[in-house]
């Protein structure tokens, strides 16, 4: 290799580093903007017969507690596809699509929305109803992309 | 109890009966159920979906209202985002 294809790759891997940074900064933002708690916080409920409080009351009693601890402290919670031990769906808390993993490494994330707004709770709960009760018909409705970074592995 | 929830913008509404009472005949409770069904088949219609969904159990889809499940989730239609 010469000495300029090699400065090629060190650019490259520099650019790499420098959007997967930037990413991560963004996420964080994002996380502490919605739950306004520093980042690695737990969302807080709401309190009070709101909307939102009602949501995450049918969320609390749709997930198991091991589940609920972790969309709360992660963002997000995983469901082992009921057809496929091998592959698990990770459900983002907010905004995002959903990454489906099959032996350990993402291979395609999926897109699907409830066409009334609902409170984000509730979409996390419709996700994890739709994977257990229904999951042919929730993968042919869902939209379906390549991952954003592929090769990702499963980290629990 | 028996429990409906319909998912909305306004959180979730719901629709308790007792299934007890039911049984025994309690009009109250008789026309509790009904309301429920007819909510069920109103969204039903409207393209919602709906999960049978008890305590440690797998959620189930439900084509028809089933007065005997511990809960039932409608969830508003949905499509490829």
């Amino acid at each position: 290799m010469g000495v300029g294809s090699a400065a090629l790759v060190l650019v490259l891997v520099v650019v790499l580093l420098s959007m997967l940074t930037l990413a991560r900064l963004i996420a964080i933002t994002v996380n502490e903007v919605r739950t306004g708690l520093p980042s690695g916080g737990e969302w807080a409920e709401c309190a009070g017969d709101t909307p939102h409080a009602r949501a995450e009351e049918l969320l609390r009693a749709v997930l198991d507690e091991q589940e609920y601890q972790q969309v709360r402290k992660r963002g997000y919670v995983d469901v082992v596809s009921p057809s496929n031990a091998q592959r698990v769906y990770r459900i983002p808390r907010f905004l995002g699509r959903v990454c489906v993993y099959e032996g350990g490494q993402v291979v395609r994330e999926l897109c699907i929305q409830p066409v009334e707004a609902i409170p984000s709770a509730d979409v996390v709960a419709m996700h994890k109803l739709m994977i257990q009760g229904d999951e042919e018909h929730y993968l042919a409705e869902a939209n379906q992309f390549s991952p954003l970074i592929p090769g990702r592995r499963y980290q629990p | 109890m028996g429990m409906l929830r319909i998912m909305s913008r306004r959180g979730d509404d719901t629709v308790m009966w007792d299934s007890t009472r039911v049984a025994m005949g309690d009009e109250e409770a008789i026309a509790a159920v009904h309301e429920a069904e007819r909510i069920f088949e109103q969204q039903r219609s409207r393209g919602a979906t709906a999960f049978s969904v008890g305590t440690g159990q797998t959620p189930v889809r439900l084509e028809q209202f089933d007065s005997a499940a511990e809960q039932i989730i409608l969830l508003p239609k949905v499509v490829g985002g």
